[in-house]
């Protein structure tokens, strides 16, 4: 004789008031909802002073301004992906790498790579890593009066910054890499799976949509986690809807999320097909123009930056890194966090950061007297 | 687990009802108390909602790596892309009938311009080096040590603007 299974449910022994709805707590949101609305139509994220000090067709370079005087001469370049904006880097002025950075007395800079128009759908990795950031190089060396720079490179900026150090090793001073991916034989990330030549034919999109269209890309990240992007994020903005400093942290991160842009088609095409499909950056086959990459021609202090809960770029894309270096001097930290986590979460911008800081200013030019 | 061996809708979708059962099945003892306080009926309710959004989470993730979601997602992608290369290919014949530019024309235009920009910074790169090289022959004055590094540095291409020099 069959039984009926035990009621998953009868352990909880819930009382009835449990099932209520709180009717008190939405009275309660609802007369919030004029204070969400002045918050979110006054959230402004970016706000470290700074200067554009050098722009090239799309591309700006930001130069941080700050009160704290100058204990480095090496400038720290900030390089974000080609993917949304690099603002992330300077959320707001409590969740800013940028600030943590310029306290410890750095000199700052950061790439805009701007937006890039239908006619940008021939800008190649060439273009990127071997023009705009080597004239960005030159550009912060002249006006610092400094021979070699630090680079920070995060995600996918962080790929094309070990292009550019592998290209011009002479350049770079210290190269902070931040969960940035290197080796794609770690096919564990859902993104891989999707990018699989089986699965997605990038000729096919390039040659239709000219640049991978930014809300495709957005779409495709947040199915990436569909129950924390789509779902729990709402609710749990439903649950602290009252708390203010709750919402300027949450509506600045949204902003952020939802600016996307798109990529160039050439660059996304040579991305997909020389990382994600064939995995040449490890194997030094990955061309620019005439010049192959080859990772062991770096040779400056390494810092490897990956983030334990990383769901985009999973720690053993970026491990591999320090192996393939011919820098002496390299480490990796392995932070709790997860992707955007690294930059802005509360924990990495105490812990982790000032870490950084140091480990930077070890290595830096200090300021002559 | 990436499960892309061909299996059934059915078995992630069971897969997800067990374990969220099974986690279902095993409070924590603060839920097993017979009159709990309101705050541990929140937080009974808050541990619920958790295991379900965890459960379901794991089930997405099985199910967007299997082979059904990715033929899937292959081919909507590949009718949505021959939708839209039919129409941009029938748009662009309209064009070409009206005598006015397509999209595909500017294209190609700024292809052509970036290449011919391309020949001329290369054809300028190797007119620098030759400089460079008879200079040092006929020992003009020893460059610094960054003058040297530069390469191509000094001249960003000549396209960028520094606040700099303005």
């Amino acid at each position: 004789m069959s039984t009926f299974p035990q009621n998953p449910f009868a352990a909880f022994q819930m009382p009835q008031q449990a099932f209520i709805p709180d009717f008190e707590g939405f009275k309660q949101r609802m007369a919030a909802m004029p204070k969400v609305m002045e918050i979110a139509s006054k959230v402004r994220v970016g706000t470290t002073p700074r200067d554009v000090s050098y722009h090239e067709d799309k591309l700006k370079v930001y130069h941080y301004q700050s009160d704290v005087p100058k204990a480095h001469r090496t400038p720290l370049i900030m390089v974000f992906a080609l993917v949304n904006r690099p603002y992330i880097l300077d959320l707001l002025p409590h969740k800013s790498v940028v600030q943590q950075f310029l306290k410890a007395g750095f000199d700052v800079f950061m790439i805009d790579w701007g937006v890039p128009s239908d006619n940008d759908r021939h800008l190649t990795l060439q273009h990127y890593v071997e023009r705009y950031m080597h004239n960005v190089v030159n550009h912060v060396r002249e006006l610092t009066d400094v021979d070699q720079v630090s680079l920070l490179g995060y995600c996918m900026g962080g790929t094309m910054s070990a292009m550019y150090a592998s290209l011009h090793p002479e350049l770079i001073k210290n190269f902070i890499l931040m969960a940035a991916p290197i080796d794609w034989s770690d096919r564990s990330s859902l993104l891989c799976t999707w990018s699989d030549e089986k699965w997605f034919d990038v000729d096919k999109v390039v040659d239709t949509f000219g640049n991978a269209p930014p809300n495709w890309l957005q779409g495709s990240f947040a199915l990436l986690k569909p129950v924390s992007n789509l779902m729990e994020k709402y609710i749990g903005f439903y649950d602290r809807m009252t708390d203010e400093k709750f919402l300027e942290d949450f509506f600045a991160m949204e902003t952020w999320v939802n600016d996307n842009i798109p990529i160039a088609g050439e660059t996304f095409r040579q991305f997909v097909k020389d990382c994600f499909q064939k995995n040449l950056l490890v194997q030094g086959k990955v061309r620019l123009g005439t010049k192959l990459i080859k990772l062991e021609n770096i040779t400056c202090p390494i810092l490897n930056l990956m983030a334990s809960g990383d769901h985009l770029v999973p720690c053993g894309q970026s491990a591999p890194f320090n192996d393939l270096v011919g820098s002496k001097d390299r480490q990796a930290i392995n932070f709790p966090a997860g992707h955007i986590g690294l930059s802005v979460g509360t924990r990495a911008q105490k812990e982790l950061w000032p870490k950084v800081c140091e480990w930077l200013a070890k290595r830096s030019d200090p300021v002559d007297d | 687990m990436s499960n892309n061996n061909g299996a059934t809708s059915a078995d992630p979708l069971s897969q997800f009802w067990t374990d969220f059962f099974s986690r279902m099945g095993a409070p924590p003892e603060a839920a097993r108390m017979s009159a709990p306080s309101p705050e541990a009926s929140n937080e009974m309710l808050k541990q619920m909602q958790r295991v379900f959004f965890d459960a379901m989470a794991k089930y997405c993730e099985d199910y967007m790596r299997s082979e059904q979601f990715l033929t899937m997602m292959k081919q909507t992608m590949d009718k949505s892309l021959a939708f839209k290369q039919q129409l941009d290919q029938f748009l662009g014949q309209a064009q070409k009938g009206m005598q006015s530019p397509a999209r595909a024309d500017i294209d190609d235009l700024a292809g052509t311009l970036l290449k011919i920009e391309e020949r001329v910074l290369d054809r300028l790169d190797a007119l620098e080096m030759k400089v460079n090289g008879k200079a040092a022959a006929v020992e003009v004055p020893r460059r610094t040590k960054r003058d040297a590094g530069a390469s191509r540095a000094t001249r960003p291409s000549g396209r960028g603007k520094s606040a700099k020099r303005k």
